[in-house]
Formats: structure tokens, sequence, C-alpha cells
């Protein structure tokens, strides 16, 4: 039974008087499995706070439904939300609290006790700084204690929103951690991310959506083994490597990077370009064998028009 | 454990946990601690006065039972005017902090957060109503004592004045509530609220009524004004009417027509639940 599974899921926000209608998010169907860590990534403004907030009932869709731990009613959705833990965009907390009595709050509606709060605020490394006040905290502190509150209730499933945001790189690694610990103990992770390299190494899922369409949804090992991609470099000039390798029967598709030339071949037909180029007397002095990163399969499939590269 | 034990917003339970955490909210907010400051501070100032000159002035007189006048009287409108103000800013603070939105995604159903939010009505109410009592009974009774009391200290239609001062407070609460919950920020909620009890409840009646005074009857009905027909002793008490009436006549000022209370209240409990049921239509219809 998949614990997310969306069908046909739209969002159009009519907006007030003067401004225009958003499709924030348009026809999404995709499904999460137990035990994934599954990544959706897109470019600013792509619906990936739209859509979780839909499953997390505080968005109303225009269209299409959801289920969540397989249920769809009013009354089975608000059951299945409590075994959900999540975050949305900014950590969101009363200001004048202090981090232990703001976690104390959200385990009262969680039905915990507060030695679970102070075991949270452990997990996060909040012990020390329990008793600062939510608007005295730092950034990185904020979004620590919004992962110690999902935490909270002992949730089965974990939706991050941007969890990493703001966060230095030691920050953005503790986050990391967190997340693998998590998944070690068998909880479903939705995570939303910029940080491609991030979801790379813990996600073992991915969607990719942009303008609120889902462009691809794949094992991450899946995404990253398409296409590998034969770099050779020479001591030469690499337009010359270029213009040899141009004319191996098998090439789809060729590229140079500085000094390297990028070139896609068929399945197992490495080793005959590396042949054919020996054989015509080319010299080559490294031949290597590149996977795409999901970054790179990222860019590729939102490149156009408003591409994300311009915004990051 | 079953689910709904472990869960309270799967159960009923879930309610008395909404009550104490928004107490708890409450009681931490330095915003709502400084209104109930001062509101207690000019209520101890009003009756405190009476005190004082009680004891300097043996002409006039300041004891229970009939100190109570002075307790429900119109002075109450700062009851309401408090009242609203902490209402408001703990309402609409809940959508700039986003916590609200929070507050669901941590478990509570979207209505569940509604009516845990108008459960700061009665709470506000209930507090505000109780310092005014204490303070106002309590200074009443250093200035007069016990002895030689007019009949008993708190008669009954102390308890119904009190009844009607809380419902007086839930109707133009629930103005509050509605624009809080609508306009979702504390500054402009305040100011449309104010906007609605000045211009629309007393200015403009005043323009309409020459030409229309039908009209400004009927305008005598709407929520602020109706809470007012509940705010005096005597709409609670006879003996009190006849003694207002008594004053007026000795004054040759025309004395104010006897209290319609059933009327009274029951406009005002309609427009508590239409105000309610307005606001919950509204918030229901947006996403968080
Ligand atoms: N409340 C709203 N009213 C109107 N439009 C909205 C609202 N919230 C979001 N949008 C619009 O919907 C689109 C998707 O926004 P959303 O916040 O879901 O994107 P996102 O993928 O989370 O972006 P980011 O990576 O910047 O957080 C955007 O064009 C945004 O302007
Ligand atoms: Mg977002």
């Amino acid at each position: 039974m998949p614990i997310i599974q969306t069908e046909g899921l739209t969002k159009r926000y009519t907006g007030g008087l003067r401004s225009e209608s958003i499709l924030a998010v348009d026809d999404i169907s995709f499904e999460v499995e137990s035990g994934q860590v599954f990544g959706f990534l897109g470019p600013n403004g792509s619906g990936k706070t739209t859509t979780i907030g839909m499953l997390l009932g505080i968005i109303s869709p225009t269209a299409g439904s959801f289920r969540l731990f397989g249920g769809q009613g009013h009354r089975e959705i608000l059951a299945a939300r409590q075994r959900i833990g999540a975050t949305l965009e900014y950590p969101n907390f009363y200001p004048y609290l202090s981090c232990r009595d703001n976690l104390r709050l959200v385990a009262r509606v969680k039905g915990r006790s507060d030695k679970d709060v102070d075991v949270a605020l452990d997990v996060v490394g909040l012990a020390q700084r329990r008793k600062t006040r939510f608007k005295a905290c730092s950034l990185g502190m904020k979004q620590r204690l919004a992962i110690g509150a999902t935490l909270l209730g002992d949730p089965d499933l974990i939706i991050l929103d941007e969890p990493a945001n703001g966060l230095d790189p030691a920050g953005q690694r503790e986050i990391r951690g967190v997340i693998r610990r998590l998944a070690e103990q068998g909880k479903t992770i939705f995570l939303s991310s910029h940080i491609l390299h991030d979801v790379e190494r813990v996600c073992t899922h991915v969607a990719i959506i942009q303008k609120g369409k889902l462009l691809l949804q794949a094992g991450v090992a899946e995404v990253t083994s398409q296409r590998p991609m034969i770099a050779l470099r020479s001591d030469g000039d690499p337009e010359a490597l270029r213009t040899a390798a141009a004319g191996f029967p098998g090439v789809r598709s060729i590229d140079v990077r500085q000094d390297t030339v990028l070139v896609e071949v068929g399945e197992g037909e490495a080793s005959a370009l590396n042949r054919f180029l020996v054989e015509g007397g080319i010299p080559v002095a490294h031949v290597t064998i590149e996977r795409p990163t999901l970054e790179s399969v990222f860019m590729e499939l939102t490149s156009e028009s408003t591409g994300f590269g311009s915004v990051m | 454990m079953t689910e709904s034990a472990r869960h309270p917003a799967l159960s009923a339970r879930v309610w008395p946990v909404l009550a104490v955490g928004e107490w708890f909210k409450a009681r931490r907010r330095p915003a709502s601690y400084i209104t109930f400051g001062f509101f207690a501070f000019i209520t101890l100032m009003d009756h405190g006065q009476s005190l004082l000159r009680s004891r300097r002035d043996a002409d006039f007189s300041y004891a229970l039972p009939e100190a109570w006048s002075s307790v429900f009287s119109d002075d109450s409108v700062l009851l309401l005017f408090f009242g609203c103000i902490a209402l408001v800013m703990l309402v609409s603070s809940e959508f700039t902090w986003r916590t609200a939105r929070q507050n669901v995604i941590d478990g509570l159903s979207k209505t569940q957060w509604f009516w845990g939010k108008a459960m700061l009505l009665p709470m506000i109410g209930a507090v505000l109503l109780a310092t005014k009592l204490s303070i106002g009974g309590g200074a009443a009774l250093l200035a007069g004592g016990l002895d030689g009391l007019s009949g008993p200290a708190m008669p009954s239609s102390v308890w119904r004045a009190a009844g009607g001062l809380f419902l007086a407070f839930l109707t133009v609460g629930s103005l509050a509530f509605l624009f809080s919950t609508w306009i979702r920020s504390s500054g402009p909620a305040m100011a449309a609220w104010f906007f609605w009890v000045a211009m629309g409840e007393q200015i403009v009646p005043q323009l309409l009524g020459r030409p229309f005074p039908v009209l400004r009857e009927a305008l005598g009905y709407l929520p602020f004004n109706a809470a007012g027909r509940l705010l005096e002793f005597w709409a609670f008490d006879s003996t009190a009417y006849q003694r207002v009436v008594a004053a007026a006549e000795a004054a040759e000022r025309t004395p104010p027509p006897p209290p319609d209370l059933s009327l009274a209240v029951a406009v005002n409990a309609g427009w508590v639940v239409l105000l309610i049921g307005l606001a919950f239509w509204l918030y229901g219809r947006r996403d968080l």
C-alpha cells in the first residue's frame, strides 16, 4: 500500500479581485511507498509547498484527490495525519514562548508527554537552549526546532519542506544525518529540497516538478544510471579529439567541456570507441565513464525559459 | 493504546486539550497581560474612587447591594473594549505567525482549530467579568461592610446582570472574532471592528435617525447597540429600575423605558450565532 498516493491533484489560486489566477499544481499523480526517502524537487515557485499543503489539509485542492496510508475520507485522512510529522516552508512557532514551551504545545495536540519533548529537544541538539524564546533563536535553531516538532508524535511519515534552508554546511550535514537515521528506523520520508547534492545522497526516489507539472518520477539510481557519458581527454587540442570522436558510428551526442570531450554512446560501446580512436591514431590520455548527476538531469529537465540556473 | 486514546484530535478529548492550550498561550503572552493589567487598573481606579469618596463624604453611600448599580453600568463598555482588543490580538496573530497552519499540520482538523480559538471568547469574558465583579464588589464591601445591609449582599439579580454582561461581551466579541479570522491581521481587524462600532452603530444611526426614525430604531438592534441593552443593572433588577425612574422624575427627565430583557437576550444570542457562523463559513472557504 502506498503511503502517499495522489491522483490528478490540482490547485489553482484564484486570488483576490486584482491578482490573476495561478495554476500552481497541475494534474499531479505520484506515489510514495513505505520506507522510501522521496525527494520532491523543483525550481522556486514550481508548486512543491502547495502540493505538500494539500496533503496536510491546509490547502484545499481545486481538483483531484489523494490518499494517505490508503485512507481517503475526511475521518480517515484526519487519522492518517496523526501519523505524519511535517514542516512547511518556514518554522512556525509562537515567538514569545521558549523552544520547550512551543514543543509542549505541539506535544499536547499529539498526545505526548513533556518527557517526549525533552527527548526531541535532545535529538535536534537544542537541550541546552530549551529556554530560549523562539524569536531569539537563530534560523538554524528554528529549523532544528521544527524538525524536533515533527519527530514528537513518533510519526511513520515525515514530510520536510526545505529543511536545510538557511543552514550552514555543518547544519546541513546534521540534517542529512537525522534523515538517514530516520530512514534506517524504517520511516518514510518525503523531502522537498533545493540542495540536489543532498537529495542525491539521502534519497532513494525522486520526483521533479516544474510549473506545477510532474516531469519525472523514478528511483535515484535509475535516474543517475541513465545515459552514461564517456569522458575523453588528450594532451592535444580537445577540438581535434572531438572531430575524431564524432566519426565513430555509434555516437549519440557529443560535447566539449573545457579540455574534456563528453561522448554519449550506446550501452557497452565504450571500449569500441576507445579502439576506434586508437586505431585512428588519436592519442587519448584518459578515458572515464561519467554517470549523470541528479543535478545535471534536473538542469536538463527544467532548463527551459525560467530555468532554475538563473535563480540559483 | 487505541488510535483515539493516543491522538486527542480523534476524540472529544481534543476540546479540553485545546482549552488548556489556549489558556496557556494567552497567559504567557505579554500583550494579554498588559491588556488585562490596564483593564484591572482602570476598574480599580473607578471603584477605588467611590470607596475613597464614601470614606470622606458622609452623604455619599457606596454599599452593597445598591453599589451593584455602579458595577453594572454603561462603564461596562470598557470590559467590551478591552476584551475585544485581547481577543483580536490572540486570534489574528495565529495567522501572522502562521501557527494556525502549523496547528493543523500538527494534527488538528481545520474545524477543531476554529472552535478551539472560539473558546477564547468565553474565556476572556469570564476572566474580565470575574475581575470586574471582585474589584467592584470588593470596593463596595470595604466601603459599606456587611452590617446593616439593606438586602442580600449578592441578590440573584447580580448573577443575572453578570450573565447579561457576559452575553454582551460574547456579542461584540463575536464581531471582533469575525474580523480577526477574516482579516487575519490584528491592526486592520481592530480598526475594522472599531470602525463598525463607531461608524456603523453610532454615527450612521444618528445621521439616518433624523429623516428615518424607524431605521434608527432598527439600527439599535445591531450587535454593539444590542449588547448595550444588557449593561445596566436596572435591566435585571426591578428595585434598581424603580430607583432610576424615581431619580429621573425628580430631575424632570424622561425615565428609560422598562427593559424587555428576553428580547435583548434573544437578539444578542442571535448575533452570536450569526456572527460566529459567518466567521466559520468564511474561514472554511479559505486555505490556511
Ligand atoms: N496563497 C497563494 N496565493 C496565490 N498564489 C500562490 C499562493 N501560494 C503560492 N502561490 C503561487 O503558486 C506557485 C507555487 O508556489 P509554491 O509555494 O507551491 O512553490 P514552491 O515550489 O514551494 O517554491 P519555493 O521553492 O520557492 O518554495 C507560485 O507561482 C506562487 O506564486
Ligand atoms: Mg516552497
